[in-house]
């Protein structure tokens, strides 16, 4: 991590040099070091999460030891649900199911650990990044990045971040009317460099519960699916994964593409309809997160992502399938 | 039928309060008269009033809007509504009218077993306010089912929204809980631009809350 940082900050100097603006690679650059703090640095807070007019709070730690990264975030009102993470193992605790979900997490694809690879162009033809001034969060000093979409299949973003640590402070997703759909802002954010362990162990007891492991890690068949195909995102999205997933045990297997621009990303997934099985046609949506459903050759094909409306449905309507 | 289209764009306009004050006065007075922008009323406020979490279950009855409108018209206009006027409670009082009728509409028609295919252009193309109250139960569109007619005037009516609201809502669990698996498993598996917003979204999404 250190040494990724150390490197980085060499490209970025490098890189503003000869960026023609340099706010946009300012901005980016700034991005980069919040993600950078986020992974490296151990700290504590409480923040508030604002979705669709309703708002919830949450603890969040973050502790790094040696080689693992560990962070833990904890539903603080209503069903006390926990989402854990260790390096790339990620438990989802849910008390109100009573079940517990575990997966592997994929190395992360948006754009701020695509470095050193993604160059400033990249990213350029579809977001602009700007800085945008300075304000005050949970009691710190913040300076603002604001991340503008160029075309409307995609949201806007503004962060406030640490102007000290690069922490995250606070951060919003822009709608296309540019009101703010999704929001999520510290009211207490504290390093605390000898974190103790415990924190990082789930509050509740998990006896009784029904784990769910997704053994799409084990049983995954890359490339499998290559007869379905998306033959229409918009520009800059790629297909980053295709794998195969029982989303619950004894389920169907479900066929899951991932879709991403860097920034925002979508799922695909695809299930053969048995009789009988309820169909999903259209437009729907929790908070941030737009879904979008269609049938095709005898399949649910359903569209999944923090992007708007019409992306899920252009990304849906394009699937096809063609006999190998 | 450019004309219909843009009368649908004001209601929807209407709906969400955006319309300016002389075009408000001119959609109410459309709305009053046409039989068919006022389907249009009903769908729109629908479509306004799926976000909010506290609709009962109940047959559908389209008819309704209109027996409550009938009911309604009963009561004198107070002024023409195309006055252009600081003081706008006469226009208002004939849209407290409508709006009563649509939002009656509204609670009966909403929490049945099907709901609307949400596809119209002038709904949900806008991106949610935020100062929307949203369900945070994740809605449906599939085809309309058969409608149960409600007897009764206006007051019957009211008595079975009151009756309802006893009862919870019970939209398509199957569904609910299919897109419930997807939107938690995108989540899982996908690394947001900040690690901890997936995860908020999955701590923050709860479908199989009962609605209140």
């Amino acid at each position: 991590m250190n040494v990724f940082f150390r490197t980085f900050a060499l490209c970025a100097v490098s890189a503003s040099a000869w960026a023609a603006s340099e706010g946009d690679a300012g901005a980016l650059e700034m991005l980069h070091r919040m993600h950078a703090a986020a992974r490296s640095l151990n700290y504590q807070g409480t923040f508030v999460y604002l979705h669709n007019g309703k708002m919830e709070t949450m603890r969040i730690y973050h502790r790094v030891d040696g080689q693992n990264e560990q962070e833990r975030v904890v539903h603080l009102n209503g069903s006390a649900r926990e989402v854990i993470r260790k390096n790339n193992l990620v438990t989802c605790i849910l008390p109100d199911h009573k079940s517990v979900l575990v997966n592997k997490l994929e190395a992360a694809h948006h754009i701020l650990s695509a470095l050193p690879n993604a160059s400033i162009g990249d990213f350029k033809q579809h977001y602009r990044f700007a800085l945008a001034g300075q304000d005050r969060v949970a009691g710190r000093d913040a300076k603002v990045v604001v991340v503008t979409p160029n075309d409307q299949y995609r949201y806007g973003y503004k962060f406030w971040l640490d102007a000290s640590n690069s922490l995250l402070l606070k951060s919003q997703m822009m709608g296309e009317d540019g009101a703010s759909i999704e929001q999520v802002m510290f009211t207490m954010l504290e390093e605390t460099p000898n974190l103790p362990a415990a924190l990082l162990e789930p509050a509740t007891r998990q006896e009784q519960f029904v784990l769910r492991e997704d053994t799409s890690a084990k049983n995954e068949v890359r490339n499998d699916g290559q007869e379905w195909k998306v033959s229409s995102m918009p520009q800059g999205f790629k297909s980053t994964r295709r794998s195969v997933h029982q989303l619950a045990s004894g389920a169907a297997w479900v066929r899951h593409i991932v879709l991403s621009d860097g920034l925002a990303s979508m799922s695909v997934y695809i299930e053969k309809l048995e009789a009988g099985k309820k169909r999903f046609i259209g437009s729907s949506y929790v908070g941030a997160m737009n879904v979008y459903g269609a049938v095709i050759d005898e399949h649910q094909v359903t569209v999944v992502g923090e992007v708007p409306r019409a992306t899920v449905k252009m990304v849906a309507d394009s699937i096809q399938y063609s006999k190998p | 039928m450019t004309g219909q289209e843009n009368f649908d764009e004001k209601v929807s306009a209407l709906v969400d309060g955006e319309l300016r004050e002389t075009e408000n006065a001119h959609a109410i007075d459309a709305l009053v008269r046409d039989i068919e922008l006022r389907k249009s009323w009903e769908r729109y406020h629908i479509a306004g009033d799926a976000w909010k979490k506290s609709l009962p279950a109940l047959p559908l009855n389209h008819q309704l809007a209109e027996r409550v409108m009938k009911a309604l018209e009963s009561e004198p206009v107070i002024l023409a509504p195309h006055r252009i006027s600081r003081n706008f409670k006469p226009v208002l009082k004939q849209a407290a009218g409508l709006a009563i009728a649509a939002s009656v509409t509204a609670l009966v028609v909403l929490g049945g077993q099907s709901w609307n295919k949400i596809e119209s252009p002038g709904s949900l193309a806008q991106s949610t306010p935020a100062s929307a109250v949203a369900n945070s139960q994740v809605m449906l569109a599939t085809s309309p089912a058969p409608v149960a007619p409600i007897s009764g005037a206006l007051p019957n009516v009211i008595e079975e929204v009151a009756q309802a609201n006893e009862r919870t809502a019970v939209p398509d669990q199957t569904i609910n809980s299919q897109l419930h698996d997807y939107l938690v498993h995108h989540n899982r598996h996908v690394a947001g631009v900040h690690g901890m917003l997936p995860y908020a979204r999955i701590i923050g999404y709860a479908p199989n809350e009962p609605i209140e």
